[in-house]
């Protein structure tokens, strides 16, 4: 067990960016979840294999919408000019009043401002990169995070209710975050941002058309 | 069960059976006895003012101090009176209703499906007045749904017999009513089982391996600080300050035997203090069973009655420490969804605890019970990846560089020593290895970990939120990813040092089972 991995070489669906989006097949994908569930019962039979399971749910390679860049910049630099303002405030404070460590507090204040700044800048097109969804008979998967990965797998038939949530901004832009929650307080919801209205739409309601009247 | 109580539903909305209607199964008011408790509680709360008034304060302020005190006093009881004497609650077939109030008037309405839980408690002054709260929960999490106090111990028996009727008869046991008085159909009404029974043996030996010296040690500590912060014993520095000079004139051998001693009494207080909470808390617990729900009883002055529906069950533990591994007995726990009381009063309550200690053994054979079709001894267990161990290697070694880095310049050859952490850390590595397991089987989760104790958690699928892969960019750089296994009433269960493709076939192959298990409540 301890260091062959079989799947190690066959797949690897994490280090991918390059792939190409490829919308699910919406309409069909419900029906195959029905029919696999009835032959399978969860509780007695044997353990599904990675490739079995794979049929139902296809490996995430949807992406966000691009202009949710633009989102996560403008509202990046928002929240940026107030953190820099106060920085500013004390880099200036520290440059004109503190006569001996005056000015390594204010250069060392001005370069944590001006990474956040790079942050800023350049985080948006990471997170756009990394980001993955699919939408499939039986599983919402998501990948994302820029240094630290998490990929979510949440059965469809554990949410309890769907939002769609639209801020100014995104209203601007055109845009809709998913957000689905399940029960259970501690990581009870997850948000799915980036999504074109239409897509938000179709999403919400073959995830409701995929659950059926199955949660109480 | 369920299935069928989901049916009894549908049918009832798409077409009533004439003549079907809900069933008064019980009702009833608050117990008088609750009057008293109230207003001793009252008294309690204006005896400071009351005494400001009377010693502290002179002249006019005397007697406004002393006037708001009774007014408050008036207002409370009277709120006590209107609320004791407007009280009424019932349950019927379909739902438990408690109104109050006469302005004001308060109806709460709580469907039996929806009621998770029903718990008891008496503390000893309400078991003197033969009083029990009643507290009713569901499956919104928030705390408790309606809170009956008090009750009379009759009523409150008469709603717990009725309520598991109907949960012995699904939902609506409206097939079995006659003439509007409900009778038990025999087929689901089962007799009461007595799963497991906790001696005062498995007490004591509970409070003999909680490790509690440490908090004596605490408690002591902060004993002496508290007695110098008041200055109440001057005498008492002396006394220590003499014993001092006695053990400096003392060799090496007594002073030993006298830290010794104190250690012995240390942990002997330890253990008295843990046995007395491990009979105050659990005497007397036992576990039966009626159907498909559990109940629990223990308590030695302050009783509670608990009930743990199986299908609630998100989670179960068991847990060895150090000395219960060796000992070979476990504590036995069950998280449950909307257990509605918070962490911290769960822990003190035990309120999730299914067996307080017991036999390892036994403790397996409770598992079947509370999760069917999972067998603990059975277990296909696997190893996490093998990098683990050059991992923690790799850590240690880092650690070790950073020590060397720093130190060598300004603590000089003492920071050689660190070359021991890479050893340490391969050892721990290795260790972790060994113990750290995870089984997908029976449509159930299983880990277990620990280095010096060991802790087993088995989780039904059916009732498995979400499963979540992480990776930090060290994990990524050894090709290794953790799993996080998300329920509704518990913290999330986590397995580190998976390698990355068997923790994606694990988070599939979870997550797709959980899907197509059914959920209930």
């Amino acid at each position: 067990m301890s260091g062959i991995d079989p799947l190690e070489n066959s797949r690897s669906p994490d280090d991918d960016p390059a792939r190409e989006p490829a919308p699910i097949d919406a309409a069909s994908s419900p029906e195959v979840g029905h029919e696999s569930a009835a032959e399978v019962d969860p509780v007695a039979g044997p353990a599904f294999s990675h490739e079995q399971l794979s049929a139902s749910t296809p490996e995430p390679q949807e992406r966000l919408d691009p202009k949710v860049v633009v989102y996560w910049l403008v509202s990046g630099l928002i929240s940026w000019v107030f953190l820099g303002v106060l920085l500013g405030g004390v880099a200036l404070f520290a440059w004109f009043k503190w006569s001996r460590f005056g000015m390594p507090v204010a250069i060392a204040v001005g370069a944590i401002a001006v990474l956040l700044l790079v942050w800023t800048l350049i985080s948006p097109t990471l997170a756009y990169n990394r980001w993955r969804f699919s939408v499939g008979a039986d599983l919402l998967l998501a990948r994302y995070g820029i240094l630290f990965i998490e990929e979510k797998a949440i059965p469809i038939s554990r949410m309890q209710h769907i939002d769609l949530y639209r801020g100014v901004v995104e209203r601007m832009l055109g845009l809709t975050t998913l957000i689905v929650f399940t029960a259970g307080t501690e990581g009870a919801h997850f948000r799915l941002p980036g999504l074109s209205l239409l897509r938000a739409r179709e999403l919400r309601d073959l995830i409701l058309a995929a659950r059926g009247d199955d949660v109480i | 069960m369920t299935s069928s109580e989901h049916e009894a539903e549908a049918s009832d909305a798409t077409d009533p059976v004439p003549g079907d209607q809900p069933v008064l199964l019980a009702h009833g008011y608050l117990h008088p006895g609750i009057l008293f408790l109230r207003l001793a509680a009252a008294l309690r709360s204006s005896v400071i003012p009351m005494v400001v008034g009377l010693f502290v304060v002179e002249g006019g302020v005397r007697w406004v101090v002393i006037g708001v005190a009774v007014f408050f006093l008036v207002m409370n009881m009277a709120y006590v009176l209107i609320r004791f004497i407007t009280f009424r609650y019932w349950l019927t077939t379909d739902e438990l209703v408690t109104t109050e109030g006469i302005f004001n008037r308060q109806e709460r309405r709580i469907p039996v499906n929806r009621i998770q839980d029903l718990s008891f408690e008496q503390s000893i002054v309400r078991r003197l007045f033969g009083l029990v709260v009643v507290t009713v929960e569901t499956a919104a999490g928030e705390g408790a749904e309606a809170k009956l106090d008090s009750l009379g111990l009759a009523p409150a028996a008469q709603l717990r017999e009725a309520l598991q009727y109907l949960r012995a008869t699904g939902s609506s046991g409206r097939t079995v009513t006659a003439g509007g008085v409900a009778h038990p159909d025999p087929a689901a009404w089962s007799e009461e089982e007595v799963v497991l029974r906790v001696r005062a043996v498995d007490l004591t030996m509970r409070g003999l391996t909680d490790n509690r010296a440490g908090a004596i040690l605490i408690f002591v500590f902060v004993l002496i600080e508290q007695a110098q912060e008041l200055g109440v014993v001057t005498r008492a520095k002396d006394v220590v300050d003499a014993w001092v000079e006695r053990f400096s004139q003392l060799d090496v051998a007594h002073t030993a035997l006298v830290a010794a001693v104190a250690l012995v009494v240390v942990v002997v207080l330890g253990w008295v203090v843990s046995i007395a909470a491990s009979f105050l808390l659990f005497f007397g617990f036992t576990l039966t069973r009626r159907g498909e729900v559990f109940q629990r009883r223990y308590g030695l002055l302050t009783t509670r009655v608990r009930s743990l529906p199986q299908r609630k069950i998100q989670r179960v533990l068991i847990e060895q420490n150090l000395l219960r591994r060796m000992l070979r007995v476990a504590v036995v726990r069950a998280d449950s969804a909307g257990s509605g009381a918070n962490q911290q009063e769960e822990v003190k309550g035990g309120l999730d605890v299914v067996a307080p200690l017991t036999p390892l053994n036994t403790a397996r054979l409770l598992v079947p019970h509370l999760l069917p079709g999972m067998d603990p001894t059975a277990v296909p267990w696997q190893r996490v990846s093998g990098k683990v161990v050059g991992r923690l290697f790799a850590e240690g070694f880092a650690g070790m560089v950073v020590v060397m880095a720093v130190g060598l310049p300004t603590i000089g050859v003492v920071a050689l020593a660190s070359i021991v952490l890479p050893v340490l850390m391969l050892l721990a590595g290795v260790l972790i290895y060994h113990n750290l397991g995870y089984a997908h089987a029976d449509g159930h989760f299983a880990m277990r970990w620990g280095v010096l104790g060991r802790y087993r958690a088995f989780i039904p699928l059916r009732k498995v939120q979400a499963v979540a892969l992480r990776a930090s960019p060290w994990d990524r750089a050894f090709g290794l990813a953790r799993l996080v296994v998300y329920v509704a009433g518990a913290a999330p269960t986590t397995l580190q040092h998976l390698t990355r493709s068997d923790a994606v076939r694990l988070q599939r192959e979870l997550a797709h089972t959980a899907a197509r298990a059914r959920f209930v409540w």
